[in-house]
């Protein structure tokens, strides 16, 4: 790949010559969200007076997002270069009244005054959901009727109790990455030609259905696009300055064309990817929609426009700088305790950048650069930049760049490696060539783009309620005397360590089971309820197969789930292991005794526990022996269950915000934990036991990839220098190492404990600084105060001195 | 209690950057046969065990006093041992829960240690770096360090040697100094007098030393600590920087001061010595200078 | 006839109101439900706005504390509320569309109203930090017991004004 960039930071590049995205960057930050309507009123507008019930599902689901697009107001911001918004507000927070919408409904009236992350809605919105919307769909959403059709099962009551797992099918399938590639290389006219082919020959009515489904919901998005055509042109008439009449007239003459025909320039490409991208959250929730592997989509447009002089390095900056910034104009939907789950996530659109291409080769392009560029100029949430890293094929001064952009932005991009990601998936069943072009969905999960549907986020599992049920006989501290899992042997009775495994395997069997139960109904129920055409039209496979992605149409089947609280459980099985079996330190009972009092009066005892020297992340064979054991279990239990399409379950070990909100909620632990403090993030060492840099990164990089099939989000925090250009080389050389020794993803946080301490207590002093939770990056200050908290006390290490800072 | 002529080990620091080219795993010996008045790490002259005690760590449930021998326990907050009695077994230590009594000086066996040390190995190839012996002074154990240095060159490790210079140098010539890269040289005060005065010992051996390795074919490089009222008169720093030119050498490395050490002294039990006031503290960071 | 019942449902409300607001205040509110759905109950009576909200609603949401002394039924129908007490173990006709089972009395009132009595701002809750804490368990259709908390805390907001 040739780089013709004097200068790979693109330095001169600077938002004081792109004045435009200078503005529409501070309009974003200065726009406060606010409740949009538009979608839930169409879609509720349309169930009560145009459906058909005697179409089939699948038409029925087309006809209504043909509707929704068809009548969604056609809007471009000022300023902008790419036309099309997912809301009608500047910043929208979107409402699914099919999905988790009513879960808003309590607080309609009080939204604005949240004290986190408020938002506004009119008085006439209030009405329009209480009485016209949120009434029709209560009966109707894939929570309630997987309810009703599987008669209120057990696994749907244990996840509400919260604590145990949470099965997220019911509020969002969508965490995928769509084949943006076909709309780049075809057009969706390509595929209206296929589907139309297929429709008229094919002689299977469900097929066929499902063909006339795809063609009706790829008309909708041409629909809208040509509306937004001819919104832009109209403006571009009424438009008194000359430089933006001639921007409006060539965004309406892109929006006639795409993403109908394939895109010849840079600029239409990201014009057909964002209408598709709008068009595709009025059909899924904005969680995690993927973007792919831009750099190595969009090259090939991008250096013919260079080659030609209509592009410069700068104008790409600019683009895609708009681009970034439409991916913000929408924010999930939240409930004000969901706050305590998955506090101020954003959309979490992750894009992917740089690694190899398909035969293995450096695919580092000038793209790769430019985005990175974007990202840090922005310093915006969305979308979370991955950054694929391949030792020795990709060049050195990519990694050097990565670690400058890290340092500039303190958060982003994240790390995965090539070689130990490709074989995992090779392991999964990939092709070498699909594993090859692998990109993140997400948070850090692993899938071929626009081939894979992959549900990543499926299911969060918190290890910890399996360690406590086994402690406690099946019951839970929280959920007190209901016996939840099964009654497994009292502490009284384990005459050694493994009577004790034994029982915590019982208790995870159990809540794995329950946890794949509910996730295959709801999948069932979210197929009879809400089919996805258009997911499925940008999904590869579905078009031979002539099935829905929510029936297996995809290429690749799969379903994730993510693991909470690893290291937490490592060290207190370690403890436990230790200090009743091995050293008899204490009787069991007493251990429980002190877990149960929170350790008090039982200080000897707690110290003992704390200072085992078998602890995750800090060179015990034992910790290593015992995270081996967890992770080759997780992964076994997990592999031989079926999802309802077809493919099979992968674990990964990212939490999101989870683990700050279920450690409020967990007990004292064997490891020493006390009550309500938060559980380590990610697959990450707990904070203070792994006090040397490179023994948790060999620790974590020594695991089997191939076990972690849905990846891991290793979250640490480095100290920054106070010469950036000192750091970097340290910074470089650290990743590198990690991968070399086999490690598999890593994130940072480039910021001191001060610091983030002083944002806790002076949120007005760092207005939107970007720090990385576990996955994804968000502003500190939409953060709840465990989820700082715990960012605060995360492990944070000095590269001069390669230990742990306190 | 480990005799002498088996080397104790304080601490194996993992990853620094600051001891040598690149991330670097340091071994600090315990043992010293200088004894500075600014000593950072007191807890490295000593050959023998000691014990530290850290009264914020202690839970006061005195299972050390159950533990130890000699009745050297005492029960005074800030004050656990009685050094007159305590006969360096460290069972106190190994028996405290919350490790505010704690072990100073571990023994390994140099293929343990050998291990350990290439577990970092990845790092030093990726940044070009390696292991650092340290101290104390590695070099009063010339047969070990020998063999742990030989066997990480067989390995293709960097190595490094900090040193304060006081050596034999047959030995160290016979025993080191074929498998060592680098050799980071400390020189304090270039007079002889005042050498005497403030690290206990006269610097003839030291500045001998210097001149036999400078002629040596590996990578020397001086280090002056830069200690307020000791060794940062300009008479001082202008000999120092004579005597190394005339070795042939053109760099030297300015140390600066970390006031750190001085708390150190009391957790084992010995009293600090006196340094001027108002030592400066947290002054902006320098690179290798020019002397 | 229904408008001459008014001037005594207005009265009757106005007492109920203070009770609530004496209940609320108290924090302690082993009445306190019984006291929230006879005030909704005659608001909904005497208010045609506040009818509106459930206009053409029918569902049936059952409270009860964990240790079943406290049961009551709350049904709306017909554009009304209607409640009915129950005996510990009573059983019911018709499955209730969603069930709330509170651990005590002060759970339920941080549950049902999340500006936390006259405390305002100061104690927030909302349902699903209920859920989280494991104050309350909910056993049925959530979107019932959403809506009902919308009410609920409507109607906390009309009399936050009225107190103003």
């Amino acid at each position: 790949m040739p780089i013709a960039l004097d200068d790979l930071s693109l330095k001169s590049v600077t938002l004081d010559k792109l004045l435009r995205l200078k503005k529409l960057r501070d309009v974003h930050f200065k726009t406060r969200p606010a409740v949009c309507t538009e979608l839930p009123l169409l879609m509720t507008t349309y169930m009560r007076r145009m459906d058909n019930a005697s179409d089939s599902q699948e038409v029925r689901a087309a006809k209504r997002l043909k509707y929704v697009l068809e009548n969604k107001k056609p809007l471009i911001q000022d300023d902008d270069l790419l036309a099309g918004t997912t809301t009608t507000k500047t910043k929208g927070m979107v409402i699914y009244p099919q999905f988790m919408g009513q879960a808003l409904w309590p607080e309609l009236e009080t939204l604005p005054e949240r004290s986190k992350n408020p938002y506004n809605i009119t008085q006439a919105e209030i009405d329009d959901l209480n009485f016209k919307v949120f009434p029709y769909w209560m009966d109707g959403t894939i929570q309630e009727v997987c309810r009703k059709d599987y008669n209120n099962p057990t696994c749907q009551k244990i996840m509400e109790r919260l604590v145990f797992f949470l099965g997220t099918k019911a509020h969002v399938i969508s965490h995928t990455v769509p084949d943006y590639e076909v709309v780049i290389e075809e057009g969706l006219d390509s595929i209206i030609k296929t589907t139309t082919a297929k429709e008229s020959t094919e002689t299977d009515h469900k097929k066929k259905d499902f063909y006339k489904a795809v063609r009706t919901v790829l008309e909708g998005v041409i629909a809208y696009a040509q509306r937004l055509s001819k919104k832009t042109a109209a403006m571009a008439q009424r438009e008194l300055d000359p430089v933006r009449k001639e921007e409006l007239m060539t965004i309406s003459k892109i929006c006639e064309r795409v993403p109908e025909k394939k895109p010849q320039t840079f600029h239409e490409a990201l014009q057909a990817i964002w209408i598709c991208h709008v068009a595709l959250h009025q059909e899924n929730n904005n969680i995690a929609m993927s973007l792919g592997r831009l750099d190595q989509m969009l090259y090939r447009l991008y250096s013919d426009d260079i080659k030609a002089g209509t592009l410069t390095p700068e104008k790409a900056v600019e683009l895609v700088g708009c681009f970034f910034l439409r991916l913000v104009d929408h924010v999930p939907m939240s409930p004000e305790t969901g706050e305590e789950l998955f506090g101020g996530s954003g959309s979490n659109q992750a894009i992917t950048i740089g690694g190899v291409d398909q035969n293995g080769k450096n695919a580092v392009n000038e793209l790769t650069y430019v985005l990175l560029r974007a990202t840090e100029l922005l310093k915006v949430r969305d979308p979370n930049v991955n950054a694929r890293y391949c030792p020795d094929e990709n060049p050195p001064e990519y990694l050097v760049r990565l670690g400058e952009v890290n340092i500039t932005t303190k958060a982003t991009p994240c790390f995965h490696n090539d070689v130990e990601v490709i074989k995992t998936l090779l392991a999964q069943n990939y092709t070498e060539k699909d594993a090859r072009n692998y990109s993140i969905v997400g948070c850090v999960e692993p899938v071929c783009g626009g081939k894979t549907f992959g549900h990543t986020g499926a299911i969060m599992l918190n290890l910890t309620s399996a360690l406590e049920m086994a402690l406690f006989q099946g019951r839970h501290r929280l959920t007190e005397e209901e016996q939840v899992g099964p009654k497994t042997a009292p502490p009284s009775e384990m005459l050694n360590f493994s009577d004790f495994l034994n029982a915590f395997e019982t208790q995870l069997i159990f809540l794995i089971d329950q946890s794949v139960e509910l996730n295959n109904m709801l999948g069932k129920t979210h197929l009879k309820v809400h089919p996805l055409p258009l997911l499925s039209a940008l999904t590869k496979g579905t078009m031979d197969k002539g099935k829905d992605v929510l029936e297996g149409g995809a290429t690749y089947n799969a379903s994730g789930a993510a693991i909470i609280g690893l290291s937490e459980v490592v060290d207190s099985l370690c403890a436990l292991k230790e200090l009743v079996f091995d050293k008899q330190e204490t009787a069991f009972a007493e251990l429980i005794k002190a877990v149960e009092n929170d350790w008090q009066g039982y200080e000897r005892l707690h110290q003992k526990a704390i200072h085992s020297e078998n602890k995750y992340g800090a060179g015990s064979r034992e910790a290593a022996d015992m995270t081996k054991y967890l992770l080759d279990f997780l992964h076994t239990e997990y592999q031989s269950r079926e999802n309802y399409r077809g493919g099979k379950y992968t674990v990964g070990y990212w939490t999101m915000t989870t683990h700050a909100g279920w450690g409020v909620l967990t007990g004292a632990m064997p490891s020493g934990r006390r009550n309500r403090e938060v559980l380590p993030s990610g697959i990450t060492p707990v904070s203070r036991q792994a006090p040397d840099l490179m023994e948790s990164l060999g620790f974590v990089a020594n695991l089997d990839a191939k076990k972690i099939a849905n990846s891991h989000a290793l979250n640490l925090k480095y100290t920054p220098a106070r010469d950036p250009a000192h750091m970097i080389p340290k910074f470089a050389s650290s990743v590198e190492a990690f991968m070399k020794m086999g490690g598999l993803q890593v994130q940072f946080n480039l910021i001191d404990r001060a610091t983030l301490k002083d944002a806790k207590a002076h949120p007005e002093k760092y207005p939107n600084l970007l720090v990385r939770v576990s996955g994804y990056t968000a502003y500190f200050g939409d953060l709840n105060k465990y989820m700082q908290e715990e960012i605060i006390i995360r492990a944070e290490y000095d590269l001069d001195t390669g230990k742990e800072v306190w | 209690m480990m005799p002498e002529k088996f080397p104790l080990i304080v601490d194996i620091g993992r990853g620094s950057t600051e001891d040598g080219p690149g991330v670097r795993t340091t071994v600090f010996f315990k043992g010293c046969p200088l004894s500075c008045k600014w000593c950072q790490n007191p807890e490295t002259l000593d050959p023998q065990v000691e014990i530290g005690f850290y009264p914020k760590d202690c839970i006061g449930c005195f299972d050390c006093a159950i533990a130890c021998s000699e009745d050297a326990i005492l029960p005074e907050a800030n004050v656990r041992i009685d050094r007159s009695k305590c006969a360096r077994c460290a069972q106190c230590a190994d028996i405290c829960p919350g490790k505010g009594l704690r072990r100073i000086g571990n023994y390994y066996e140099v293929e343990e240690l050998i291990e350990i040390l290439l577990r970092d190995r990845v790092f030093y190839e990726t940044s070009d770096g390696g292991v650092t012996l340290s101290g104390g002074e590695p070099t009063l154990w010339p047969g070990y360090c020998g063999e742990l240095l030989r066997g990480l060159k067989a390995n293709g490790i960097h190595t490094a040697v900090q040193t304060c210079g006081y050596f034999d140098y047959s030995a160290f010539e016979k025993e080191l100094l074929p498998w060592i890269d680098l050799v980071m040289y400390d020189i304090k005060i270039i007079g002889p007098e005042e050498h005497r005065q403030h690290t206990g010992r006269d610097n003839k051996k030291i500045l001998e030393n210097f001149i036999r390795l400078s002629k040596e074919n590996i990578e020397l490089i001086p280090r002056v600590p830069l200690i307020p009222g000791f060794t940062t008169s300009e008479e001082n720093l202008s000999g120092i920087s004579n005597f190394v030119r005339a070795g042939g050498i053109k760099e030297c490395s300015l140390l600066h001061y970390n006031p750190l050490g001085l708390s150190k002294w009391e957790h084992i039990g010995k009293a600090e010595p006196e340094l001027p006031r108002c030592l400066p503290q947290n002054e902006s960071e320098q690179s290798p200078g020019q002397p | 006839m229904d408008w001459l019942l008014y001037p005594w449902r207005k009265t009757r409300h106005y007492f109920i109101k203070r009770s609530l607001l004496k209940s609320l205040r108290d924090e302690a509110a082993e009445e306190f439900l019984k006291i929230l759905l006879n005030f909704m109950t005659f608001s909904f009576l005497i208010d045609r706005r506040l009818r509106k909200n459930i206009e053409g609603f029918n569902g049936l949401i059952q409270f009860k504390s964990k240790d079943n002394e406290i049961r009551v039924l709350a049904e709306f129908k017909n554009n009304k509320l209607k409640q009915k007490e129950l005996e510990p173990n009573e059983s019911l006709k018709v499955t209730p569309n969603a069930t709330v089972i509170f651990k005590n009395a002060e759970a339920l009132m941080n549950f049902l109203l999340p500006r936390g009595g006259q405390e305002g701002k100061k104690n927030r809750r909302d349902i699903l930090r209920s859920l989280l804490r494991n104050e309350v368990i909910l056993d049925g259709n959530f979107n019932y017991i959403y809506r009902f908390g919308y009410l609920a805390n409507h109607l906390q907001l009309q009399l936050a004004k009225a107190f103003d």
